[in-house]
């Protein structure tokens, strides 16, 4: 296991996502709560980045907050060294998210459901390198384009929302807990086939998850959330061999969520 | 073995008994009244009960005659046209409802108060407002029926799963790919039902406002087929409404199957 800082040690210019002492509040009803305070890492590119915490410590605040579904209080996020709040129009295509739940459009078949993006977004399929079609095929859906999603078992209707979200030839993957609701062998069987596809592709992918034993499988670091966003810790997964080393980084990373709730000893910068 | 084929899952429980498609029992239903109707066309005045031979003649007189033709027609078109400008519009102020809670908060009541007052005292100020026959019908059925057909739109966008609704708008779609993408697919089975429900509702109107105050139309032809005493006519003008009713629903059965063939059945 090796130290690391919050922005995986690369120069900040490299950053295709950086988020820099961001807070978010929320106010209803007069009432402020506190979502995110004092949030800063940045991914390079091609980096696949797990992000790990508690219920309630902004793990949803920050993939809307990426997403650009809600502006930032103070500081700043930045997607492709753009504002995705602000200036989405320029990450259009660019950007996706593979959802918690598949979230198929019950009247769409399969293949309208990939061509979902490029509908909204304007994107015509023949500019693409892979056509929604190919995306069906690399998944192993060629034989159920004309299905609908009632037709489908729940690994199949996760793999329709990973070719949805990579149709477009995103350049940065968002996955928010994508594969929580897969039972383990489904499950195990997806995450291997996404992290090929994204790893095959050089896509930069954040991939929030409760997770641990996901997070170490998949990523190549590792962030912990603590109250309100902060981040506690981060870990360099990618550099981990030999299942002693692995166990002792997720009981690592187990003590660090745990203890989530006391504020932030220390950075772990790996051993 | 099947949890369903075992021995403890039918103990106690009667087996699944198969229903054959034909309604044996409501054809006896039918046919008791058939008869009873005849018996009592042999015993009272035809003014009262004609035999079903006269209203059989009766029918077909409809059939054969130009203007009645005509009257058929012309509440078909009514009912269908004041309907689809009655959706049209619901369907406009539900969405508009839907992207604006103002707007929603404004028309709630509005709609409830619509809702509230009967068909026959808007047939009533219909007379009273406007000289026109057709405009006091299309008045009527609109007014009778945007209130279904708004509440259907607005409980099926408050339907929308938020999950759906959210994946669709972190695409940053217009509202005009909103509404094409999202709303309508989502709204078709309430706007289904909404028709469903407000064809019955139609047709009752148009028929008591062509009774009150029309001068053509089916509802016409009743009120004539009353003052002159002429209980086949009636009875024969009630199945033309009766077949109106039956094949609209197969039509909108027909689109149901098409449009909804997305849904477990």
């Amino acid at each position: 296991m090796r130290s690391d800082n919050f922005s995986g040690n690369m120069d900040i210019a490299d950053a295709v996502i950086r988020c820099d002492n961001v807070r978010k509040e929320f106010v209803r009803d007069g009432n402020r709560t506190l979502a995110v305070d004092g949030l800063s890492f940045t991914v390079a590119r091609g980096e696949y980045v797990c992000v790990v915490g508690r219920t309630g410590h902004g793990k949803s605040t920050l993939v809307n907050l990426l997403l650009g579904l809600l502006p930032a209080s103070a500081g700043t996020v930045e997607v492709l060294g753009r504002d995705p709040y602000r200036q989405f129009d320029q990450l259009k295509g660019r950007l996706s998210c593979i959802f918690q739940g598949d979230r198929l459009l019950p009247w769409r078949t399969v293949l309208a459901n990939v061509r979902l993006p490029l509908e909204i977004l304007g994107i015509r399929e023949r500019t693409l390198p892979l056509h929604a079609m190919d995306w069906l095929k690399r998944l192993g859906l060629q034989e159920v384009p004309g299905a609908y999603p009632h037709e489908l078992s729940g690994g199949m209707r996760q793999r329709v929302a990973m070719a949805r979200a990579l149709v477009s030839d995103p350049e940065v993957v968002l996955a928010d807990e994508a594969f929580a609701h897969l039972d383990a062998v489904t499950g195990d069987r997806i995450k291997s086939d996404f992290r090929q596809l994204m790893r095959s592709s050089g896509k930069t992918v954040i991939h929030i998850t409760h997770s641990i034993e996901e997070a170490t499988t998949l990523a190549d670091r590792i962030i912990v959330l603590g109250e309100h966003g902060r981040i506690r810790a981060s870990f360099r997964a990618d550099s981990v061999h030999g299942a002693h080393a692995i166990d002792e980084l997720r009981h690592e990373i187990y003590r660090q969520v745990a203890n989530a709730e006391r504020p932030a000893l220390s950075v772990v910068s790996g051993k | 073995m099947s949890p369903t084929s075992s021995p403890e899952a039918t103990a106690g429980q009667a087996p699944a008994r198969h229903w054959p498609a034909f309604n044996v029992e409501g054809a006896v239903v039918f046919a008791v009244i058939i008869v009873a109707w005849q018996i009592a066309a042999r015993l009272f005045p035809p003014f009262l009960f004609p035999s079903l031979g006269s209203v059989a003649t009766a029918i077909a007189d409809i059939f054969r005659d130009p203007v009645a033709i005509s009257a058929i027609w012309l509440t078909y078109v009514r009912i269908l046209a004041s309907l689809t400008a009655a959706f049209a519009l619901s369907l406009l102020a539900g969405i508009w409802a839907g992207f604006q809670v103002r707007v929603g908060r404004a028309l709630l009541p509005l709609v409830q108060f619509l809702q509230g007052v009967p068909a026959v005292c808007w047939i009533i100020f219909a007379v009273l407002w406007f000289r026109n026959t057709e405009l006091r019908i299309a008045f009527v059925i609109l007014i009778s029926t945007f209130p279904s057909f708004y509440y259907q739109i607005r409980e099926g966008l408050l339907a929308i799963p938020d999950d759906l609704s959210g994946m669709v708008r972190a695409l940053r779609p217009t509202r005009w790919q909103l509404v094409r993408k999202l709303m309508l697919p989502s709204l078709v089975p309430q706007l289904l039902t909404g028709w469903r429900l407000n064809l019955g509702t139609g047709t009752k109107v148009t028929i008591m406002a062509e009774l009150l105050g029309g001068i053509s139309g089916i509802g016409y032809q009743l009120r004539l087929a009353q003052e002159l005493f002429r209980m086949d006519r009636a009875i024969a003008w009630t199945a033309v409404l009766v077949f109106f009713v039956l094949v609209t629903n197969k039509a909108l059965a027909l689109i149901d199957k098409r449009l909804l063939a997305w849904r477990v059945r």
